[in-house]
C-alpha cells in the first residue's frame, strides 16, 4: 500500500541526496499536515473536485518553503492513482515524525562533545526516519533539534567517525590496559 | 532559492522515486487489505495503519526481522479500529517490536476472531493461554502434538436459552459446610469471595479433587453416550510460579484430568486479559464432547486489573475505580458461557440441542442419543479489608448464581473452611440437592442464624433459658462439624449421616429434658448407647413422631431426581416427608424400651442409602 510512510521516505532520502536543511524539511512536513487536517475537518475529503486541487495547491505553494516537498505535493496531485487518498495522508504526517525528549537537567554540566554524542547515538539507533529530539538542559534551557536520519550526511558521518574515535579511545584509558 | 536546472532535477528525481514505488508495490506478493505497519509501540499496544479489512478481535501477525536475517512472528490481537489506524495488544517478547515493522493478518485468521491452538496432549500439562506448554521444571518431557489440532476461538456467544438444561444435579464438593447449606450445582457459577489469604484457592482445589475422586455424575438419559470422567480447569491469573507449583502437585497426585492455563505475575498484561477466555474455550471443547467441566478463574480481580492495565493504555475513558465502562459486560460475557447444555448425537459428535427437541425425544422415549454436560464455574475475588461491596466484587456478585464468603475474622479463630455462611448464598437453593440433603439441611441456615442471634447475649453476660442454651449447643455443634482441614473431604453419605446425627442430638435433648431423665450432653457416645425410655403406655410412635416431626416434616416434591419411596409419607400439599423413614427404621412393634439411640440411628441411614 502507497502511503505517507512511502512519502516521506521518500522525502527524506532526496532531501539527504541534496543536503536539504531538516530543520525547514520537518517544519514544511508539520505544515502540510496542518493543511491537509485543516481541509478534511472543513469537509473537503479529497482533492478530486478541481476547486478544492487549486486551493490546495495555493495554500501549499505561500505555506510550504522547500521547493522539494512543493514540487512533490504537486506530483503527487497531478497522479490520478494517488490523489483520493492524499489529505487523509497529509493529516497523518505527524504520527510518522519521532518525538525524543531527553532530560539532562540532573547533570551539572554537558559539554558539547557530549551533547554531539547524545545526538549521534539518537540517530544510530533510529535510523530512517525524520526526528524531532527535544533535550533538556542543565542550566534549564531545552534545545530543539531537528534531524533527518534517511542517510547521514557528510557532516554527521564525520562527526560519527570522530566520536567514534574519541569513544574507543576513552574506552583503552579507562579500561586500565 | 534553488536555480531552474535544480529544478527540474528535482522533478525528475521525483517522478523517479514515485514510479519505483508505484512498481515495487503493485508487484509485492501481500495481500495489501490485510498487512499493514507499525506506527508507534509503547506500553504492549501497538498502532498498525494500513490494514483495510481489520476487525475488532482478530489476529494479527508481527514480521520481526532478527540480526541474522531469521523471521520471528509476534501475536497480537486488534483491539481498537480508528479511521486511520488500528490498535492492538501484543502477545510475547514486546523488545523486539519496533516501528516500520510489517504486520499481517495470515490467511487462516482473516474470516474467525482470534484462535488458540489446542489439542488433547495438552491434558494434564500447565499452559500459557496461547496453548503452549510450560515447563514447571526444567526436566520435563517434551509434549507432543496429540491428534488433531483444534483451533478454538476465545471469545464466543453464550449458548443459547433454548439449548441450557435447568441446573439440578448436584456437584458433591465434599466441603461439609457447601454440600449442606450453599449447594453446587453442574452448571452453575458459584463466586468464591474473600480476603488475601483466607483459603480461596485451597477451597477451590480441594473442591476439584473431591469432585475428581470421589463425585458422581448421574445422568438419567443417553448413559452409554456420557463420559463420565470429569475435566478440570484451572486458570492461574497473574499467579506467582510457587503456588501453580503447589496446585499443579495436588491435582496431578489426585489422578484426575486437568489442566492448568497459567498466566504469571510478571507476564504481559494482554495475555493476563485473554487468559480466562482462552480458559473457557478449552472447557467448552470437552463440554461438546459430553463431559462435565468444572473451571476455576483464579482470580477474576487480577483479570480486571490487566484489562483496566490495556484499557487505559487504549485511551479508553476510565471509570469507576479507573475501571473502563465495560468492565461488567467483560466478566458477565465470560461467566454467561457456563451452563449446562442439552447435547446430541450425531453419529460424528455431539451438538447442541434445544430442550423442546430433548422433550420431544422423551415423549416418544427416544432419549438414548440425548445427554446433558455442563461447565460449573468456580471464579474468585479478591477483597480488600473485607470490602465485599468494592466495584469489581459486586459486579461479580451480581454476575454469579451465588457466592462463598470466606471470613478472615473466622479464619483468624481457626475455622477452616472459613465460609461465613450468614453472608454466603447458594441462589439454586436446594435444586441443586438430592431429595434427602435438601430435607436435612432445611433448617441449618435457620438455627445458625438462631444460634448467631443468642450468642450475641450470651457475650454480653446474660443469662439464658434453657431453649436458647439448648439453641447455642445446637449451633456450636454444626460449626464444630462445618470444620474441616484442607483436602479432607467428606462423602455426600457421610455428610448426611452427620447431619442426622447432629438433628438426633437436638431431638435428644428434647426428648430427654421433656422425659425428666438426667442426660449429659458432653458424652455423646454414653448417650447413644442408653436405651430409649419410653415409658409404659405411651404409643412409642406417636411419642417419637411427634418429638421428631419438627425435625421430620420437610415437604419435598416429586421430581426427576426425587422418587418416594414406600419411606416417604405423602403430605396434604403433594409434597412427601420423611417421617416415614424414622417410622420404619424405628421398628417399634417390638420392644422399644430395649432398643439405642445407635441402633435406631444405624436404622435411620440404611434408610438413606435406599
Amino acid at each position: 500500500m502507497i502511503g505517507i510512510r512511502e512519502y516521506i521516505s521518500i522525502i527524506g532520502e532526496l532531501s539527504s541526496h541534496y543536503e536539504l536543511s531538516a530543520d525547514t524539511i520537518i517544519s514544511d512536513l508539520i505544515a502540510l499536515d496542518t493543511i491537509g487536517t485543516h481541509f478534511l475537518q472543513s469537509g473537503i475529503q479529497d482533492l478530486i473536485d478541481s476547486n478544492s486541487r487549486k486551493e490546495f495547491l495555493k495554500i501549499v505553494e505561500t505555506a510550504i518553503e522547500t521547493e522539494l516537498l512543493k514540487e512533490f505535493v504537486k506530483e503527487l496531485v497531478n497522479r490520478e492513482e494517488l490523489i483520493s487518498g492524499l489529505l487523509k495522508e497529509c493529516s497523518l504526517i505527524t504520527e510518522h515524525l519521532t518525538e525524543i525528549k531527553v532530560d539532562l537537567s540532573q547533570y551539572q554540566i554537558v559539554t558539547d562533545q557530549e551533547f554531539d554524542k547524545l545526538l549521534a547515538i539518537l540517530q544510530k539507533k533510529h535510523s530512517h526516519r525524520f526526528m524531532i529530539v527535544t533535550v533538556g538542559l542543565p542550566d534549564g534551557n531545552t534545545i530543539t533539534k531537528y534531524l533527518n536520519t534517511f542517510k547521514h550526511t557528510g557532516e554527521y558521518k564525520a562527526q560519527l567517525s570522530e566520536l567514534d574515535t574519541l569513544l574507543s579511545l576513552y574506552m583503552e584509558v579507562n579500561s586500565g590496559e | 532559492m534553488q536555480s531552474q536546472v535544480e529544478l527540474a532535477d528535482l522533478k525528475k528525481a521525483i517522478n523517479a522515486k514515485l514510479e519505483q514505488l508505484i512498481t515495487i508495490t503493485s508487484t509485492k506478493d501481500i495481500d495489501q487489505d490485510y498487512s499493514g505497519y507499525v506506527v508507534k509501540f509503547s506500553d504492549g499496544v501497538a498502532r498498525v495503519m494500513g490494514i483495510k479489512r481489520a476487525r475488532i478481535g482478530q489476529r494479527l501477525t508481527f514480521h520481526v526481522e532478527l540480526e541474522h536475517g531469521e523471521i520471528m512472528l509476534i501475536d497480537g490481537m486488534i483491539m481498537d479500529i480508528e479511521p486511520q489506524w488500528t490498535e492492538c495488544i501484543v502477545f510475547g517478547e514486546e523488545r523486539f517490536i519496533k516501528e516500520g515493522q510489517t504486520v499481517v493478518i495470515k490467511e487462516e485468521d482473516r474470516h474467525v476472531p482470534f484462535t488458540i491452538n489446542f489439542h488433547k496432549g495438552l491434558m494434564g500439562c500447565v499452559i500459557d493461554p496461547l496453548c503452549n506448554v510450560q515447563k514447571l521444571d526444567s526436566e520435563d518431557d517434551e509434549i507432543e502434538v496429540d491428534g488433531h489440532i483444534h483451533k478454538l476461538p476465545i471469545e464466543i456467544p453464550a449458548p443459547l436459552i433454548a439449548n441450557r438444561a435447568p441446573v439440578n444435579k448436584p456437584l458433591y464438593s465434599g466441603i461439609r459446610v457447601i454440600d449442606s447449606v450453599l449447594p453446587i450445582g453442574l452448571g452453575q457459577r458459584m463466586l468464591i469471595i474473600g480476603d488475601r489469604g483466607t483459603g480461596k484457592t485451597a477451597l477451590a482445589k480441594t473442591i476439584m479433587v473431591n469432585y475428581g475422586v470421589k463425585g458422581t455424575a448421574i445422568d438419567i438419559v443417553g448413559k452409554g453416550l456420557k463420559n463420565y470422567k470429569k475435566v478440570f480447569i484451572y486458570t492461574a491469573i497473574g499467579k506467582k510460579i510457587s503456588e501453580v507449583k503447589s496446585i499443579y502437585a495436588d491435582l496431578a497426585a489426585s489422578g484426575i484430568d486437568f489442566i492448568i492455563v497459567m498466566t504469571k505475575a510478571n507476564d504481559p498484561a494482554s495475555l493476563v486479559y485473554i487468559a480466562p477466555f482462552a480458559a473457557t474455550s478449552i472447557a467448552e471443547f470437552y463440554r461438546d464432547q459430553g463431559r462435565d467441566v468444572v473451571i476455576v478463574y483464579d482470580d477474576l480481580t487480577n483479570h480486571a486489573n490487566a484489562y483496566r492495565h490495556v484499557s487505559l493504555l487504549l485511551k479508553r475513558p476510565p471509570g469507576r475505580e479507573a475501571y473502563p465502562g465495560d468492565i461488567f459486560y467483560l466478566h458477565s460475557r465470560l461467566l454467561e458461557r457456563s451452563s449446562n447444555v442439552y447435547l446430541q448425537h450425531t453419529g460424528s459428535g455431539f451438538v447442541h440441542t434445544s430442550a423442546e427437541e430433548f422433550t420431544i425425544a422423551n415423549d416418544r422415549d427416544k432419549t438414548e442419543r440425548f445427554i446433558t454436560a455442563s461447565i460449573t464455574a468456580l471464579p474468585i475475588v479478591q477483597t480488600k479489608e473485607s470490602d465485599f461491596s468494592a466495584y469489581v466484587p459486586t459486579n461479580i456478585v451480581s454476575i454469579t448464581d451465588g457466592q462463598i464468603y470466606l471470613d478472615p475474622a473466622l479464619m483468624n479463630n481457626d475455622v477452616f473452611p472459613a465460609i461465613h455462611v450468614g453472608l454466603s448464598v447458594s441462589r439454586l437453593g436446594g435444586d441443586a440437592q438430592n431429595g434427602i440433603m435438601k430435607a436435612l439441611t432445611k433448617s441449618i441456615k435457620g438455627d445458625l442464624a438462631s444460634y448467631n442471634d443468642k450468642m450475641k447475649y450470651s457475650t454480653y453476660g446474660l443469662e439464658l433459658d434453657e431453649i436458647g442454651k439448648r439453641i447455642i449447643r445446637h449451633g456450636s455443634r454444626l460449626i464444630a462439624f462445618f470444620k474441616q482441614e484442607l483436602l479432607h473431604t467428606s462423602s455426600e453419605l457421610d455428610t448426611a449421616k452427620e447431619i442426622s446425627n447432629i438433628y438426633l442430638m437436638r431431638f435428644l435433648e428434647e426428648y430427654y429434658e421433656s422425659s425428666d431423665n438426667q442426660y449429659d450432653m458432653k458424652n455423646i457416645e454414653t448417650l447413644l448407647k442408653r436405651p430409649l425410655a419410653i415409658k409404659e403406655g405411651d404409643n412409642p410412635k406417636e411419642h417419637v413422631m411427634s418429638k421428631y416431626f419438627g425435625m421430620t416434616k420437610f415437604g419435598m416434591k416429586k421430581t426427576k431426581d426425587f422418587a418416594p419411596s414406600d419411606a416417604f409419607v405423602e403430605l396434604k400439599d403433594g409434597s412427601y416427608a420423611i417421617q416415614r423413614a424414622f417410622i420404619d427404621f424405628f421398628n417399634i412393634e417390638g420392644e422399644p424400651s430395649n432398643m439405642t439411640i445407635e441402633s435406631l440411628y444405624d436404622g435411620f441411614i440404611s434408610c438413606l442409602k435406599k
